[in-house]
């Protein structure tokens, strides 16, 4: 349904790193006593992008819209229904991630990694700084335990921890210094994409700040591509060059960061702009802000045609009969909605 | 009713709750926390007060002091707080009994507390109609088919659709937005001169938060009730609060009205936290403006002013020995030895 | 960004301790202080050393039969005799029968001390197949029938404190051995069940309901009754542990499985998948160093239940049966009103299981609270 091109391992452009076309995950709905398929939860529906060498791309959504799902899918911690998933090695070698085994995706995992939300549960507490990580040194074979204890002191003190620490457990430090032991592990055999799931939403505002500073410097410093994701607007103005927006399961718009904020093509995107309660008070008063009526819908039975028409202000008779295609119009823009041109909306830079 | 006293000849008459150098120790096996450490605020009839901090300053704890719903664990609060619902009827909170007779009625029917999980204020075992047909009986002594006329109005007045359906509705069968609407309609059911509201949009999406906060205006103007409004997010403080009071290891830090707060702080802590914000429309650079160093733990607590190894002003030999007195300025109080030279900084900038 | 975070916070050695403190010190220190726990685990120690040393603690054989000191009451100890201080010492025992009743009593002869002697020569044994000795713990040196009973005697004038030592011994590892067997049934179950899930875990659970939900002691009298009188008493009680077993493993299944379900969730486990780990290292080194707290204090809770059963079936008399001697099998000659009445000593053996289940229960719930120290 999608109308980007598809392109094959040959035709990848040389600039990206990630091509992701069509891509879903089903969750079968089993009722009764023999499990019989009843129908699917679409968690996730037709996405497709692209992410170039060295960017930061933005995945903002509410819960609920599946942006974690997508990264999960692309890092293949789950299996997917359908979709191709096209990866640039670090040899240029292309790879279909989608068709590969577990067994298989093994050795690519070194060159992509996860950063979690939550930096408690994802640190196991009985492992040691060096354990944790080194872990990923350990797993694919590289330098023997004076190297890789070198390389953890080297990492650590790369996310702003002092190698000394390298023999303490995880309980010993705040979130925000959780948060680098998981940024240094995902360091640790020099990827060159690293998603980031949520990843400084768990910490205080103070905490957060540094770490979005550290993730910037250490993008500059090894030239890391990135995949953020968010349901904080304001965090991923900052940090992202390109955003894309989802709803129930599929994206509804991606652009450039400030063509997005100051010219936004999709309703949802202007919704969720406005809802942002802005730290300006006098602002505040005079900005128009119309709540957005209603829920996101159950993944489980979506509305028919496009799936944010009961909640948008601007929906039409087409917009409940057509699902509509995510397009690609000018400026290179790609959207999902049948009156993108027609709709003059506005978006939260003045 | 024993414990009113006569009114408290201290109180200006806008004057609803007035809390005195209150403090909240828990006495731990690796120290004594002093959660609460000195607080003093007031909110006057009508008006909503905003409680900022980040994690472990204090801000919901002294919540839980005025409703004397503390753990068992924390010894005796000390200090004052007094509320005053009516002319003429005064309460001492902080000498009822945390179970007493009159605590229950102050909590019932004067003082109506919504938090983040909804579930913490819901049984799951009884309906929502059935739960605030309970209050509105004992407190409003209505009979049942009153009680369940005014759960009915309730509902709809917090805007969930059809309420003479979701009255019979059990809390599980509802949506985490719905959810907190029940739990706001409990709470204001028998027309509290006070809400106590404890970050209870932080576990929602933004278009839901942007929808709870709407509705808490309206009720708020409508029913003239004041709010404390207990949050980490600056941009909702801006959105809802008259006046703001910022919280750091215990203490308040900084206290005036929303646009001094926003726009002419006089605190350093203010100052930075605003700072590291990243804000929708705004570009503020690469580098977002950090706070230096993380919130100390509880039971190693700076001496002196406590954010004095973090504050870019601080001055050797001043910050790091001596406690900042409270400085006031017309309706702003700032805790900081240098907080009148950010008088002339800020008025160099208008 | 680095230099404010390195900069901070000097070293602390008494913190550092904290910080790189193992696991099970972590574990070690929130034990201990779980008071309770900690005195049950000095009792069940003691009440080890006494089983795997029965010969040499218990003063007296367990079957030497003394038909002049039959029914004789726990012998009293006393420190002076006379007004003067002697250290412990008991009196030798002189036996009355009453003419009208036939009744037989015992007064204590007061004329002379006994004292109690650590490391006395008595009867013959030997010790653990290696060399032969007669030295006991304890004891009173003097006649043959100068004896020390601290429990008394029964109808057959055996000690009942040697006797209860020696049952320690039975039935103690019973315990044990019967919670080995249900560890490897429900470890290998629990964990098919939890890792693998779908219709295996589906079938597993069931089967598991089913055994739970069958009474246990009409099932354990069924199974032990089809065991043959005519077997020898050791295999008798090794199949006798593995009917308890067949039993108790369900609810280690149960734990093994909820634990294998809630770590398949956790962050880490995804963390390491995401880093390339295989199936095997993520069971080995990230699941299972999590779990064995957990399944320690498991196996600790469910040791008291095993014993419990086999003093239930012995009592029953269709567990094991004497010549052996367990907790359970002394606890018959407890059954008739008569000995309750005029022996109530006989019920000692009662006192010893409550006394180990509860001591086991106690350690379990310390080792619980203590299996995540990283909680809270």
């Amino acid at each position: 349904m999608s109308e980007l091109p598809i392109p094959n391992h040959a035709s990848l452009p040389d600039d990206v790193l990630f091509s992701v076309r069509g891509l879903k995950k089903y969750f079968p709905i089993q009722a009764g006593w023999l499990k019989k398929h009843v129908g699917d939860v679409k968690a996730i529906d037709d996405v497709s992008l692209d992410i170039k060498k060295g960017e930061t791309l933005g995945l903002v959504g509410e819960s609920g819209s599946g942006k974690s799902t997508v990264a999960r899918l692309m890092l293949r911690a789950y299996d997917l229904t359908d979709g191709q998933i096209l990866f640039r090695r670090s040899n240029n070698e292309i790879v279909d991630l989608s068709k590969l085994t577990d067994r298989e995706m093994r050795p690519l995992r070194a060159e992509m990694q996860m950063i979690f939300q939550d930096p408690y549960s994802s640190l196991n507490p009985r492992m040691t700084l060096l354990e944790l990580v080194g872990e990923p040194m350990v797993i694919h074979g590289v330098g023997n335990a004076g190297e890789i204890k070198d390389r953890v002191a080297e990492l650590l003190k790369v996310v702003g921890l002092r190698p000394e620490f390298i023999n303490r457990y995880p309980h010993a430090f705040s979130g925000g210094q959780r948060q680098r032991i998981g940024i240094a592990r995902a360091l640790a055999l020099n990827p060159s994409f690293i998603a980031a799931d949520e990843a400084v939403s768990a910490l205080d505002v103070s905490v957060a700040a540094q770490n979005i500073n550290l993730l910037q410097d250490l993008q500059e410093q090894f030239g890391l591509t990135y995949l953020f994701i968010t349901h904080d607007l304001g965090m991923v103005e900052h940090i992202a060059d390109r955003v894309g927006v989802m709803y129930l399961g599929r994206l509804m718009e991606v652009a450039p960061t400030e063509l997005l904020f100051s010219k936004p093509l999709h309703p949802y995107t202007e919704a969720l702009m406005a809802a942002v309660p802005q730290p300006d008070p006098r602002g505040n008063r005079t900005r128009k802000r119309v709540p957005l009526k209603g829920e996101i819908a159950n993944a489980a039975n979506p509305p028919s045609g496009c799936s944010f028409h009961p909640r948008c202000p601007y929906a039409q008779a087409k917009c409940s009969a057509e699902v509509p295609a995510l397009r690609t119009v000018a400026g290179g823009r790609q959207v999902r909605c049948h009156f993108a041109e027609e709709l003059s909306l506005v978006g939260a830079v003045a | 009713m024993g414990n009113k006293t006569m009114t408290n000849q201290n109180m200006p008459p806008e004057r609803l709750l007035e809390l005195d150098d209150v403090h909240v120790h828990f006495p731990l096996r690796e120290g004594l926390v002093k959660a609460v450490n000195g607080v003093s605020y007031h909110v006057n009839k009508g008006e909503v007060l905003g409680i900022v901090g980040e994690s472990g300053s204090g801000k919901s704890i002294t919540a839980r002091a005025i409703m004397r719903l503390l753990p068992k664990r924390a010894a005796a609060p000390e200090g004052g707080i007094t509320f005053r619902p009516r002319n003429g009827e005064t309460y001492e909170l902080s000498a009822l009994g945390r179970n007493s007779r009159a605590m229950r009625q102050v909590r019932g029917q004067h003082i109506g507390m919504i938090f983040q999980e909804p579930m913490t204020a819901l049984s799951p075992v009884h309906t929502i109609g059935a739960q605030i047909m309970r209050t509105v009986q004992l407190h409003m002594g209505l009979n049942r088919k009153a009680a369940r006329e005014r759960a009915i109005e309730l509902l709809a007045k917090v805007q969930m659709p059809r309420p003479n359906q979701l009255v019979d509705a059990f809390p599980h069968q509802l949506s985490g937005g719905m959810r907190q609407r029940a739990m706001i309609a409990l709470a204001i059911s028998c027309n509290p001169s006070l809400l106590i509201a404890d970050e209870p949009t932080t576990a929602l999406d933004v278009t839901t938060e942007a929808q709870i906060l709407e509705l808490l205006k309206e009720l708020q103007s409508e029913m003239g009730m004041a709010i404390i409004f207990i949050t980490h997010n600056f941009g909702v403080v801006a959105d809802i609060a008259d006046r703001v009071s910022v919280m750091y290891l215990g203490k308040i830090v900084e206290t005036a009205t929303v646009d001094d707060i926003f726009y002419a702080a006089k605190h350093p802590y203010t100052q930075a936290l605003l700072r590291s914000i990243p804000r929708l429309g705004v570009d503020q650079g690469r580098r977002l403006p950090t706070i230096p160093g993380m919130v100390p733990d509880p039971f190693s607590v700076p001496p002196g002013c406590a954010f004095n190894p973090r504050c870019t002003h601080a001055v050797a030999g001043i910050c790091d020995t001596q406690v900042p007195p409270e400085k006031i300025f017309g309706s702003q109080m700032s805790r900081c030895h240098f907080a009148d030279q950010f008088v002339a900084a800020e008025a160099a900038h208008v | 960004m680095t230099e404010q975070t390195l900069a901070a916070e000097p070293i602390n050695a008494k913190k550092e301790d904290l910080y790189s403190a193992k696991p099970w010190q972590l574990i070690w220190r929130r034990f201990s202080k779980h008071i309770l726990a900690v005195i049950s685990l000095w009792f069940l120690l003691i009440l080890a050393f006494c089983a795997i040393f029965a010969e040499f603690v218990a003063p007296y054989e367990p079957f030497k039969v003394e038909r002049l000191r039959t029914m004789a009451p726990p012998t009293g100890i006393h420190l002076f005799h006379e007004g003067q201080f002697v250290g412990p010492f008991v009196y030798a025992m002189e036996r009355t029968r009453d003419p009208e009743t036939t009744r037989v009593s015992y007064e204590p002869d007061t004329s002379e001390p006994l004292p109690i002697r650590l490391f006395v020569a008595s009867s013959d044994y030997s010790f653990f197949g290696l060399f032969k000795t007669d030295i006991h713990l304890f004891g009173v040196e003097g006649g043959r029938r100068d004896q020390i009973n601290l429990m008394g005697t029964d109808d057959l004038g055996r000690d009942v404190f040697s006797r209860l030592i020696h049952g320690a011994r039975v039935s103690l590892s019973a315990g044990l051995v019967g919670v080995a067997f249900a560890f490897v049934l429900g470890l290998t179950l629990g964990s098919i069940s939890g890792y693998f899930g779908g219709w295996i875990d589906g079938a597993i659970q069931r089967l598991m309901e089913l055994i739970r939900s069958i009474p246990t002691i009409p099932l354990w009298m069924g199974l032990a009754a089809a065991l043959p009188v005519v077997w020898d008493p050791l295999i008798v009680y090794v199949l006798i542990t593995f009917i308890l077993a067949l039993i108790g493993w369900t609810y280690l299944a149960r734990v093994v499985r909820g634990q294998f379900l809630a770590l398949r969730n956790e962050d880490y486990v995804l963390a390491a998948r995401l880093s390339g780990a295989s199936e095997y290292r993520i069971i080995t080194k990230h699941m299972l160093p999590s779990m064995t707290s957990y399944i320690i204090a498991a196996l600790t809770l469910a040791v008291p239940e095993m014993i419990l059963g086999e003093t239930a079936l012995s009592f029953l008399g269709l567990g094991l049966r004497p010549p052996v001697v367990s907790w359970g099998v002394l606890l018959q000659d407890a059954q008739n009103l008569r000995s309750i009445s005029l022996a109530p000593w006989l019920l000692a053996p009662g006192g010893a299981v409550v006394l180990t289940v509860l001591a086991f229960n106690f350690l379990g719930d310390g080792l619980r609270d203590a299996a995540d120290p990283y909680g809270q």
